[in-house]
Formats: structure tokens, sequence, C-alpha cells
């Protein structure tokens, strides 16, 4: 089950090519490392490309994205099993 | 030279996303469909849940009943698209006759690639080892010298398997499998052929031509060469895919309805999906089908065809609404509504006299473009604003005002 969040966030990411690893998020000013991206893929919202990333910070998964247009991040989900 | 055909067959697709996205679903029975407050059918179990008798189609509640501890996820279309693109691109790095079969599936014809990525099986480990690596899921691959002898070889081996058959082995392997592992011959082609006394594909192969003509019509002489193993059909890539022949969507209701203004929004809905497909695609149609499905699965199609070609969700409505009117009473509840669009021609611009027209063309391209930056239904016909978002469409109704405002915005209306 997840929670939906739709709130911005701070992320820390390497970008190489049309690679994008997410390494680090801020929510709530408090700091989550990224220690396994478990899946990523992309969905169109109009003229918008959205980039999630499933991610785990060893405890809790959670969807981060990143809109390519706005070049924003936000925290989609998170996921309350724990 | 023998051709050497692929059929890779992502294992249980949707459901081994989920469970790669979601530690916690890894060994534990998943069932993807819709919303866990609607009721929709099963659109793939893991194999986890297949173990318990959970199937792909089957209703939410059976497939509860059969295994109550199953985890329901809620499927994301987009998030399966977008791997299934990258699948297919992966593909292309072996070939470039790629041809789509659905979400799940696809045909690859290697032949000739040998010097390159080494014998057949060699190739399809390399497949496999690179969809493991770059989208972390698994696949079923079946090799042989025709599709419908790959497809069939891909299906004995699941999950994660890899099955060659070679020319010499055809008659060997299908002496003893049974007619409907064959792809394209379903239950009703299995019982009719197992009143012929067909059991077997050997059996099938062995029957004479003329019997499954006079029984199957022209599908008798297709039937004849399945049974012996042949199929000249060749892998069509993607790229240079026949033209589109029709359009359609279809939905299945929360809640089995008897209430004709739930059917006639959802109609709505699904109308106004084929129209913006149709504009996209630059086509329009002139033959509307219907289709429903009642409780007991009970699934029926009627259809119209008008005089004009139309690519106007409205227009594809109000088509689609006198079809129904002409099935009349519906004996029992609803479970699916599907609205399809045929007969299609490519738009050649038409230009129109009358200002009606005109002003309506305008104001569709612009509710069009402002959908299309902002996403689908932004802007939408006043009676989808009584929906709640996505997937949770009740309460569904039509105000008598909605319905009179509605048929004043098409020149289609009857």
């Amino acid at each position: 089950m997840y929670e939906l969040i739709e709130e911005p966030i701070y992320v820390g990411a390497i970008f190489r090519g049309d690679n994008i690893r997410p390494r680090w998020f801020v929510w709530k000013k408090r700091k989550y490392p990224v220690r396994e991206i478990t899946f990523s893929w992309r969905e169109k919202k109009g003229d918008e490309t959205l980039i999630y990333f499933s991610v785990s910070d060893g405890v809790n998964l959670y969807e981060i994205c990143f809109n390519q247009r706005r070049l924003n991040w936000f925290l989609s989900k998170v996921s309350i099993e724990g | 030279m023998n051709r050497v055909i692929m059929h890779i067959d992502m294992n249980a697709f949707f459901a081994s996303i989920e469970q790669k996205i979601n530690p916690h679903l890894r060994g534990e029975p998943v069932i993807v469909g819709g919303s866990p407050h609607s009721r929709t059918v099963v659109a793939t179990a893991s194999y986890e849940a297949r173990e318990y008798g959970v199937e792909t189609g089957m209703s939410l509640s059976e497939a509860r009943r059969l295994c109550p501890q199953a985890i329901l996820v809620e499927g994301n279309s987009a998030k399966y698209i977008d791997t299934s693109i990258k699948i297919i691109k992966i593909l292309n790095k072996f070939t470039d006759r790629v041809e789509i079969f659905s979400i799940d599936e696809a045909f690859i014809d290697v032949t000739g690639s040998e010097a390159l990525f080494g014998a057949p099986k060699e190739i399809a480990q390399k497949i496999k080892g690179r969809l493991k690596k770059e989208v972390g899921l698994p696949c079923s691959i079946g090799i042989a010298p025709n599709k419908l002898l790959a497809k069939l070889a891909s299906e004995m081996e699941k999950p994660d398997g890899l099955v060659e058959i070679k020319e010499e082995e055809v008659p060997k392997i299908l002496a003893s499998l049974p007619v409907e592992k064959l792809c394209g011959i379903g239950e009703k082609t299995a019982s009719h052929l197992l009143r012929l006394g067909i059991r077997t594909i050997e059996e099938l192969g062995n029957a004479p031509k003329e019997l499954l003509v006079r029984h199957f019509g022209i599908i008798g002489h297709l039937l004849s060469e399945m049974g012996r193993g042949m199929d000249g059909s060749k892998v069509v890539s993607y790229t240079e895919e026949g033209e589109v022949k029709s359009m359609g969507h279809s939905y299945t209701l929360p809640i089995d309805t008897s209430d004709m203004e739930i059917v006639r929004t959802v109609l709505l809905r699904l109308s106004e999906q084929v129209g913006r497909r149709l504009r996209k695609a630059e086509c329009r149609g002139r033959k509307v089908t219907l289709v429903l499905r009642y409780s007991d699965f009970f699934t029926f199609s009627r259809d119209l065809s008008i005089p004009y070609y139309i690519d106007y969700g409205l227009d594809i409505y109000y088509v689609a609404l006198r079809i129904l009117k002409r099935i009349g009473r519906l004996t029992k509840p609803v479970r699916l509504v599907g609205v399809k669009v045929s007969n299609l021609i490519l738009d050649s611009q038409q230009i129109y006299f009358l200002d009606t027209y005109k002003k309506r063309e305008a104001l569709i391209g612009a509710i069009d473009r402002i959908n299309d930056k902002f996403g689908e239904f932004t802007i939408k016909p006043c009676l989808l604003l009584m929906e709640t978002p996505q997937e949770k469409i009740f309460p569904y109704r039509i105000s008598p005002y909605q319905r009179k405002s509605l048929s004043y915005l098409s020149p289609f209306s009857t």
C-alpha cells in the first residue's frame, strides 16, 4: 500500500547522458539516502515528461519523480508497509 | 536457409514489474488489477498466485476466493508501456525485424544473425541476460523455424524458460500435444475439433483438409497447416506494419449496473477517448461498434455504419447511442462497455462551408491542443464533470439539463 504525498523535495542526483541516478533526497528537512533504485519509468502528462524512480532507503520504499520540463523533483508516494 | 524465429514472452509481466519495484512483494502471490475499491478483473497474477488457480481475466472476487492471501496491486499502464518500449529497444539491438505481438510479447527474426551474435540459443541467452540486467525482468524464449512453433516453444517452459524446436523434432513434439496449445486455436475451435475426433496437433495435421474446410470454411486450410507445424507468416516489424483498421476502448465497471445513465456516461467517456485517438492518427471512421458484456460474461456487439466519416467523441457517442437504442432493453446488468470505430480513412483535412462546422472544428482543435499540453480530459464534456477521478466513476449521472446541453453541442445528434 502506498500513501500519496505529491510534495516537492530536494534531490542529489547524478546525470550522465540519458541516465539519471538519484543518490539522496530531502523531505520535510530530513535527508534520506537512496540505497537502491528498484525501478524507473517515464510518463507523459500533457507535454511534460515525468521520470519516476522507485527507491529504497533500506527501510521504506518511495516513489520520487523528476519533471523533465520544469526541472524539479517531488515525492510522489511512500510505501506504508514498512 | 532455415528461418530462426524467436518468441519472447515476459513472464507475468505486470506482476513481475510490481515485484521488481517493491521487494516486499517478491515471492508473494500478487494480483495486478484495477483499484482495490473497484471490481475489475485480474490483469496479471504472479506465478505464486497462479499456483492457487488465479488466472488472467478472472474477476477479482473469484481470485480472492481462490487465494485470500494474495496482495492486490493497482496497475499503472504508463509504467508497463514504458517498460515494454525499453524491452523492444533491447530486442532491436539484435535485429531490426521485431514484431510487437502484445505489450509483453514479441517475435523476432534473427535469421542470418549467427555470425554477429552466435548460435540461436546463444542469442536467446544474450537477450535474456540483457533483459535481466537492464529491466530486471525474467522472460521465456521459444526458438523455432516459424512463429507458430516459436510461440509454442516459449509456452513450454515458464517462467524463465528457453526452448528450441528444431525442424527435425517437429513431428515428435506435435504428436501428443493437444490442439489448444497452438496459438490461434481457442476453446471453441478445440471443442469443435474434438467433435470431429481431433484432439492432438498430430491428429489435426493428419485430418483430411476437405473435412476441415467443410467444417471451418477457409480457416480449414490454415488449421491443416497448423497441424503440420507450418506457418509461412513473416515477422512484421512494427516500423512496417500496415494501416490501423479500427480503434476502440472498453471499460469494466466497478459494479454491474442496469442503470442506463451510467452506461451512457461510460459510453461518452470511451467515445471521447476513441475520438482523441482518431484525431491524433488523423483518421476518421464511419462504422461504430458497441460492445456490451453482461454480469454473466455473455458478451455481444452490434455495429452501425453511417454515410459520413467521423472523428469527434460526441458524434461517435451519438451513433453508439443509436445502437444502444436498437438493442432495446438490456436483459441483465452490464459489466463492460466498449466502443470501436472502424472503416477508417486517412483524414483529408475536410473543408467545411457551414459556419457551425467550421466553428466546431476550431473548437475541437483548441480543446485538443489544451489536452495535449495539460493532459487528457483537462477539457471535457460537461457530462464527464460529474466523474470523480479516473477509475472512481461513481456517481455517473446525467441530469436532464446536461442531456439537453449535450444534444445542442453535436450537430449529428438525433
